[in-house]
């Protein structure tokens, strides 16, 4: 898969990715949280809601899980999560 | 049954000014929930658990201006769903205990996601206050908060404050003493869903005989279509399975029209509401400026460099346990060494006496030895926590934590298992979910632990040789590890499965933690601790010495005691042959021969006691059983005995090998161990491998008792040890003997 690499040759309209595959330093805004049950309800519940802006800080030293800022703080998530989670690539670089 | 309204409608009447108050703490983790309960309540506080759980539930009181107020700090929580037991805890407090006030304590510097609880909180209808914290870090990163007009929208009072220094407290305890009338917020969830709502409402106002639920109409319609478990089964119980049906068919209408469905729906409508409220009362820079935590974060969450800090900061924390803990550990040995010596002199050679020294004394002596190693343990851990930075560990291990089926956090406990494992099980409470929890208490004890280490160098040093012994020694760790890999994998997928602990964790801001908060998280568990052991320990202590001393009399002891006698005789005399006073230091080469003639006899006579003690009898009486894994019953009292604490399976060998359990003895010990022919390399590797896998001390036990709040478990994980290390032993032992070993 090389969705990353065509989204950015193509400005608009952003091109739909899942959250796992983010490059950390990006940024991307929530469209659906798949999943069920307390997980799904967690994330939302945690903020991942839809049209949320999520920036992804990092991943961990061995690879899983990743850190996101979301509305003002830091949260962990495992990829295989964020798997479920499908976002929009937002072009514009955080500050 | 008594409604929310009816209380409050109670409450709203002129108040008695000299009943105490009650005021529940309500928040997000890592809001300051707990800064804000020692700031109020000082030391006056009582930890326990909440009513058939093990959810953590602290109380405490204090007057202010004269009233008494009851403090209970709620489960930190960031929603109050019903997939979690501290969510169901914190709303069932509030809907059944209606305390008068609930201050839900809110972090200024992090706003949005904390007011999703504040909402679910005003939705409750609960007589909410809330404390604005840290309004002093929001204000450092240029966040500015209008408190007021924020009070104005929600509808209930907002008192700015920063827990830490207690600025503010005396504003929230004026607000506290004048509690506002139960809140009224309505979020509009849009109209399709506020349609189902008044709908499912009408259904239960059309039932005049019930009274409507806890939190009124509105509140159990929203947890209808939220899909709440308990809310289901509350309402069904009271208007009849109808009322869900209806919500069912509302739901899949909806889900149908909006494509999506109605839980998502109010969460996404809600969060809605939050940041309209938040472009009304915060402005921000446009900017937002690089904090301290995202500065320490860039280093200790490293792609290189956050593993090695990781293994550094758990490396400090397991050498400052062990050694630095282990003088005073000596310390406190000494002094009930000494308090023995005192009691032995002052009661004599008696059975009270030998009671109180060797059961009583020794028994809680030697538990709360580990004292200095809990605290320090405790001390670190808290540092680890309050800073924030044990979350980045478990960030950093979730990966590898995760393969075993357990959280990231779970890396800790088993960590210091290999120091101590009563320790390592009170480092579970760190846990959040129940299962995680149980999976590392049941493992934690495969982490070989300190006190074995006598047995195995004992064993190893007496069977292989000094090159190999190390070798040995290690393989028997390693095979602790993987049996505890292999096994938290079967627990947690067969027998613990299911609801597997999202890894949604937050990573809070980096903060200096103050000492008392840090102290006083120290000594809570660690007085946990010592309760334990003035009270189930004791008993079991005192069982241990009942084993091993009764009955006092056993055949052939007349004999025997003659003999001693005769013997000390001759040394007395030959020592008067020479002229120097009993106990001189004779330098005489038949004397010496006397006297350890006398040492041998009495040597003896403590084997031949401990031999026909009722732990010898057991020894006898479970033989049958170690035999197809290689022991006699001189191995299984010293098994026994390592019940009372792993390390006494040593002296214990040393009494039956009638070599005594001094120190100088130890060479003896490895000399008669060789000499019986039960013993091989073979049996000592299995009598190492069966140390490592049995049951684990009794401290440990109780430990494990006191943390999972259950027999069932306890039970199990006491079964489960001596099967394993029963099946392990057998399949090594003849294995070994199939091929000649």
């Amino acid at each position: 898969m090389t969705g990353k690499h065509n989204a950015a040759t193509c400005k608009t309209p952003p091109a739909p990715a899942t959250l796992d595959r983010m490059e950390p330093g990006s940024m991307c805004r929530v469209i659906r949280v798949g999943l069920k049950g307390p997980l799904r309800r967690r994330l939302m519940d945690m903020g991942i809601v839809n049209g949320a802006p999520v920036e992804i800080v990092r991943v961990a030293p061995l690879g899983d899980p990743m850190e996101l800022k979301i509305k003002g703080y830091l949260l962990s998530v495992r990829k295989e999560d964020a798997k479920h989670i499908t976002v929009e690539i937002h072009e514009d670089q955080p500050g | 049954m008594k409604t929310n309204q009816a209380d409050n409608a109670a409450k709203s009447l002129p108040r008695d000014r000299n009943r105490p108050l009650t005021m529940a703490i309500a928040g997000n983790p890592n809001a300051g929930k707990t800064t804000l309960f020692n700031t109020l309540s000082g030391a006056r506080q009582h930890v326990g658990n909440w009513p058939g759980v093990t959810v953590e539930k602290k109380e405490g009181s204090f007057d202010y201006h004269g009233r008494t107020i009851h403090i209970v700090d709620l489960p930190g929580t960031y929603s109050l769903t019903a997939y979690s037991m501290e969510e169901v805890i914190a709303r069932d407090y509030i809907l059944t205990e209606t305390p008068d006030v609930v201050v839900n304590i809110v972090d200024a510097s992090n706003l949005e996601r904390n007011l999703y609880l504040t909402v679910q909180l005003l939705e409750l209808g609960a007589p909410v206050i809330i404390a604005l914290n840290m309004v002093d870090v929001a204000e450092g990163r240029g966040i500015r908060i209008d408190h007021n007009q924020l009070g104005t929208l929600l509808g209930v009072p907002v008192i700015p404050m920063v827990a830490r220094t207690g600025k503010g407290r005396d504003e929230l305890m004026r607000a506290v003493l004048d509690p506002p009338p139960p809140a009224q917020l309505r979020v509009n969830y849009g109209r399709d869903l506020e349609n189902a709502i008044q709908k499912l409402c009408g259904t239960m106002d059309a039932s005049p005989g019930t009274p409507p639920p806890a939190g009124g109409a509105r509140h159990a319609a929203v947890k209808l279509l939220e899909n709440d478990s308990v809310y289901e089964k509350k309402l069904r119980d009271s208007f009849g399975p109808d009322i869900v049906d209806r919500k069912n068919r509302l739901a899949a209408r909806i889900e149908q029209t909006l494509a999506d469905d109605t839980e998502t729906l109010l969460v996404d409508r809600r969060y809605g509401y939050i940041s309209g409220l938040i472009r009304e009362v915060v402005s921000r820079p446009a900017m937002d400026k690089r904090t301290m935590t995202d500065n320490i974060d860039a280093v200790l969450t490293h792609r290189a460099l956050g593993l090695p800090f990781f293994i550094f900061a758990m490396w400090a924390t397991f050498q400052a346990t062990f050694t630095l803990g282990a003088k005073p550990m000596e310390w406190l040995d000494m002094f009930f060494g000494w308090l023995g010596g005192v009691f032995a002199a002052l009661l004599g050679d008696t059975l009270i006496g030998s009671m109180v020294v060797d059961g009583v004394i020794g028994g809680v002596g030697g538990v709360l030895s580990f004292l200095p190693n809990i605290l320090i343990l405790f001390f670190a851990i808290a540092m680890l926590e309050d800073t924030g930075y044990m979350a980045r560990a478990a960030f950093i291990m979730d990966k590898v934590m995760h393969k075993l089926h357990l959280h990231g956090k779970s890396f800790i406990p088993l960590l210091v298992g290999f120091g101590c494992t009563v320790p390592a099980i009170m480092a579970t409470r760190t846990l959040e979910n129940r299962k995680d929890r149980i999976v590392t208490i049941l493992v934690a004890p495969l982490m070989s632990c300190g006190a074995r280490l006598p047995v195995y160098v004992l064993l190893a040093g007496a069977f292989f040789s000094p090159a190999a012994a190390g070798n040995v020694i290690f393989s028997i760790y390693l095979i602790g590890i993987l049996f505890a890999i292999f096994l938290a994998r079967i627990f947690r997928t067969k027998l613990l499965k299911g609801d597997t602990t999202p890894f949604v964790m937050e990573l809070p801001p980096y903060r200096m933690p103050t000492l008392k908060s840090v102290l006083l998280h120290m000594w809570e568990r660690a007085w946990m601790y010592i309760k334990k052991a003035g009270t189930t320990l004791l008993s079991i202590a005192l069982l241990m010495w009942a084993l091993i001393t009764f009955p006092l009399t056993f055949p052939g002891q007349d004999a025997m005691e003659r003999e001693l006698s005769r013997r000390a005789a001759a040394v007395e005399q030959r020592a008067s042959e020479l002229g120097a006073a009993p106990g001189a230091d004779i330098k005489d080469a038949r004397y010496n021969e006397l006297v350890e003639a006398v040492e041998e006899q009495e040597r003896e006579i403590s084997s031949a006691q401990l031999r026909h003690s009722l732990a010898g009898r057991v020894g006898r009486f479970i033989e049958p059983v170690l035999h197809p894994i290689g022991f006699d019953w001189k191995t299984g009292i010293a098994l026994i005995s390592g019940f009372a604490a792993k390390e006494v399976i040593v002296s214990t060998m040393g009494i039956i090998y009638s070599v005594g359990s001094s120190a100088e003895a130890s060479s003896e010990l490895t000399g008669a161990l060789r000499a019986d022919p039960i013993f091989t390399p073979l049996t000592a590797y299995v009598l190492m491998l069966f140390t490592l896998l049995t049951i684990p001390c009794m401290a440990t036990v109780a430990v494990i008792h006191r943390e999972t709040g259950s027999w069932k478990w306890t039970a199990f994980s006491l079964g489960y040890h001596t099967v394993l290390a029963w099946v392990v032993c057998f399949v090594v032992y003849q294995g070994g003997r199939l091929i000649g070993l």
